[in-house]
């Protein structure tokens, strides 16, 4: 998972100078282990957009393909149905999406220098690790949305190489 | 612990995962 910017024409977007882009994140999945329905059910548990927000903030969907658009189309209209209220979220094609600054990537793990070092060495730079399942379990640590004995707990079935889930394990271990 | 990871990726006991074949992306904006 990614940090960065999409939906609007601004080109070479940064963080200082979005122009008509929102922030977004890019999410890379095996569809043979969870679908495009799935995300986009998640998407919908992880926030509630009932009112519009500035549109750098705003609720969105931009979807890659017909497949992805017309499976987002049916869940909003499933929700409007179920709801009575249609989410205030937009439905769009993805143009092309850019990445954000290295400092809004790992955000919550980038402050845990400690951690944030070790997985310099073990991946040899900090871009390297950004989009790792590694370190998004970590992330949700230093963010609080996991604890760290439940990080642990899910490393005994990650199926990462051995020492990549060694690494993980002593950086938990440490935290 | 830098040391031990250094040597290991150097002998190529240690990559990376590779994106694998079939991975797709998917974007979302959400506040």
């Amino acid at each position: 998972m990614l940090a960065g910017y999409a939906g609007g024409t601004t080109p070479d977007p940064t963080y200082s100078r979005m122009g008509d882009h929102t922030e977004v994140v890019e999410v890379t999945y095996d569809p043979e282990i969870i679908s495009y329905e799935e995300l986009v059910k998640t998407f919908f548990e992880l926030h509630t957009p009932r009112q519009a927000a500035p549109r750098q903030y705003r609720s969105v969907i931009l979807a890659h393909d017909d497949r992805q658009y017309e499976a987002a189309a049916d869940i909003l209209d499933r929700i409007e149905a179920e709801e009575g209220e249609r989410p205030h979220t937009a439905l769009e094609r993805l143009d092309r999406f850019y990445l954000a600054e290295d400092y809004h990537q790992k955000f919550y793990l980038q402050a845990r220098s400690e951690a944030a070092e070790a997985l310099d060495d073990f991946y040899g730079s900090r871009q390297a690790w950004f989009d790792t399942e590694a370190a998004a379990l970590l992330n949700a640590v230093a963010g609080r949305e996991l604890r760290p004995s439940e990080a642990l707990e899910r490393l005994e079935d990650v199926g990462w190489p051995k020492l990549e889930v060694g690494l993980v394990r002593m950086i938990l271990e440490r935290w | 612990m830098r040391i031990l990871l250094t040597t290991a990726l150097l002998l190529g006991m240690v990559m990376p995962a590779p994106a694998g074949a079939g991975l797709e992306t998917a974007v979302f904006g959400l506040g």
